[in-house]
């Protein structure tokens, strides 16, 4: 009897304490193991530190703060600001500091672009089908009418303050899809070097990424960077970088076929169709990650000859990754460069 | 004096098996992945990491608390212990991101983690 008593006492202490670590564990590992998709990309954060609660809460409000900020400046997320805005073209739109910010600087890195890239790239990225990736070929007329309303000079902003207005003419569409990953990746990182009691950290917001810190005593980070002819995990050089945002713009992302002819998603707002070069992606590391996002969208649509000035500008460094496979390196990053894949070597 | 079936240290013993397996069942969700990294923790704290894919032969440690551990490439296991019941080394090879070996007597575990996200951080 006393036996039987033990073991069921056994029994139920074994049980109960599977439930209470079962719903404890379920909460950790379900923190640990996501993957959000915000801003139509996938999302991870990793924080490194002794504390391991710590890092977990860190990593919730980092991917919190992705999501508040996909909230602003989305222009797909029916919910967002951004999105609102461009429902209301053609009249004055009340405006966050936030998001007024947001705009202004994107016009404002784009401006020495010769209007090749805008803050308002909208109209023409719908015309295309790029922002929900249903592509089309659009008729040249169609494609002259949206470029006339991808004009950031055309902007305009009134008031101050919490009593911020927006204008842009009817028809015109805010597009901060090149820069909303980096800004993301920004947001984040500020959430955790500000609030945080950690050693480092990793934010990647659909391939922009933000080292920050240590890890396991080393300020050194190693960051792939994918092949352009390779699978998704496939990479073909890294680079040893300390705390620094990295983004990189390339062809093989998204594209479509029409009549045997690639189309690729970057768009030139000077033709209107997507960029032709001999360059397959860039990759910029910066200081910011909408630096490096806006850097590498426009490295790529420009080039590299006239890219290298307004690189150092922003004191940022660049991969040039060419179709051939040949690779043009800034000075910044020439020691920091492994190449791993022997396909693949220096200009 | 009647012996017990179960003695209380038996139901520690188990109650730890318990606990652990439990928790890192749940903690390790890709059970097919082939995991990249082996952690061996003693009382709690972590005695060795080893890298799998990068051990090219076969290498013993031997831990202060009577336990052999051994790995190979891809893999890693208890090859003794001094524990009475040896399901330590009864578990055998364990490889899999989330599988686990635990010798709960010398409070000992191995634990497959994933690719250290510190090594796959990718731009694209």
């Amino acid at each position: 009897m006393k036996i039987k008593k033990a073991s069921a006492a056994l029994a139920v202490t074994l049980v109960g304490l599977g439930v209470i670590l079962c719903s404890c564990s379920r909460v950790n590992t379900e923190n640990a193991d996501a993957v959000p998709v915000i801003m139509g990309s996938t999302v991870s954060v990793d924080v490194y530190g002794s504390d391991k609660k710590e890092n977990a809460r860190l990593k919730e409000e980092a991917v919190e703060e992705i999501k508040r900020v996909d909230l602003v400046i989305s222009k797909n997320n029916e919910q967002s600001e951004l999105y609102k805005i461009n429902q209301n073209s053609g009249k004055e739109n009340k405006i966050s500091d936030e998001l007024l910010d947001y705009i202004t600087e994107t016009s404002g890195i784009y401006s020495v672009s010769n209007g090749r890239l805008s803050a308002t790239s909208g109209a023409l990225t719908e015309l295309w089908g790029v922002d929900t990736e249903q592509f089309r070929l659009p008729e040249e007329s169609e494609i002259q009418n949206a470029l006339s309303l991808c004009d950031d000079s055309k902007i305009k902003i009134t008031g101050e303050d919490a009593l911020n207005t927006v204008f842009v003419p009817e028809g015109a569409i805010f597009n901060l899809g090149s820069v909303g990953k980096g800004i993301a990746c920004d947001r984040a990182a500020r959430v955790i070097s500000q609030s945080g009691d950690c050693e480092g950290a990793v934010v990647s917001v659909g391939g922009s990424v933000a080292v920050l810190g240590s890890h396991e005593g080393s300020g050194v980070w190693k960051v792939g960077i994918r092949d352009p002819y390779g699978k998704s995990s496939d990479i073909f050089a890294s680079l040893s970088v300390e705390e620094c945002f990295i983004s990189t713009s390339g062809n093989y992302e998204k594209k479509f076929e029409i009549d045997g002819k690639t189309y690729h998603h970057i768009l030139d707002l000077k033709t209107g169709y997507p960029v032709e070069n001999d360059l397959c992606a860039v990759t910029v590391a910066a200081k910011s990650g909408f630096e490096s996002d806006a850097l590498s969208t426009m490295c790529y649509v420009l080039g590299e000859e006239e890219s290298k000035k307004i690189l150092e500008t922003y004191e940022a460094e660049a991969v040039f990754i060419y179709s051939d496979k040949k690779l043009s390196v800034t000075d910044g990053l020439k020691d920091k460069i492994e190449i791993s894949n022997k396909d693949y070597t220096l200009k | 004096m009647k012996r017990k079936l179960i003695t209380k240290k038996d139901a520690v013993i188990i109650a730890v098996i318990t606990v652990v397996s439990a928790a890192l069942l749940l903690a390790g969700k890709t059970f097919a992945v082939r995991g990249e990294r082996a952690v061996i923790s003693v009382d709690g704290k972590v005695y060795k990491e080893i890298s799998l894919s990068s051990v090219s032969k076969k290498t013993q440690f031997s831990l202060d608390n009577g336990v052999v551990i051994t790995a190979e490439n891809g893999k890693i296991y208890f090859s003794q212990s001094d524990c009475r019941d040896k399901i330590c080394v009864k578990t055998g090879e364990i490889s899999k991101t989330g599988e686990a070996a635990v010798c709960a007597p010398n409070k000992t575990v191995i634990e497959i983690k994933g690719a250290d996200r510190a090594d796959s951080i990718i731009t694209y």
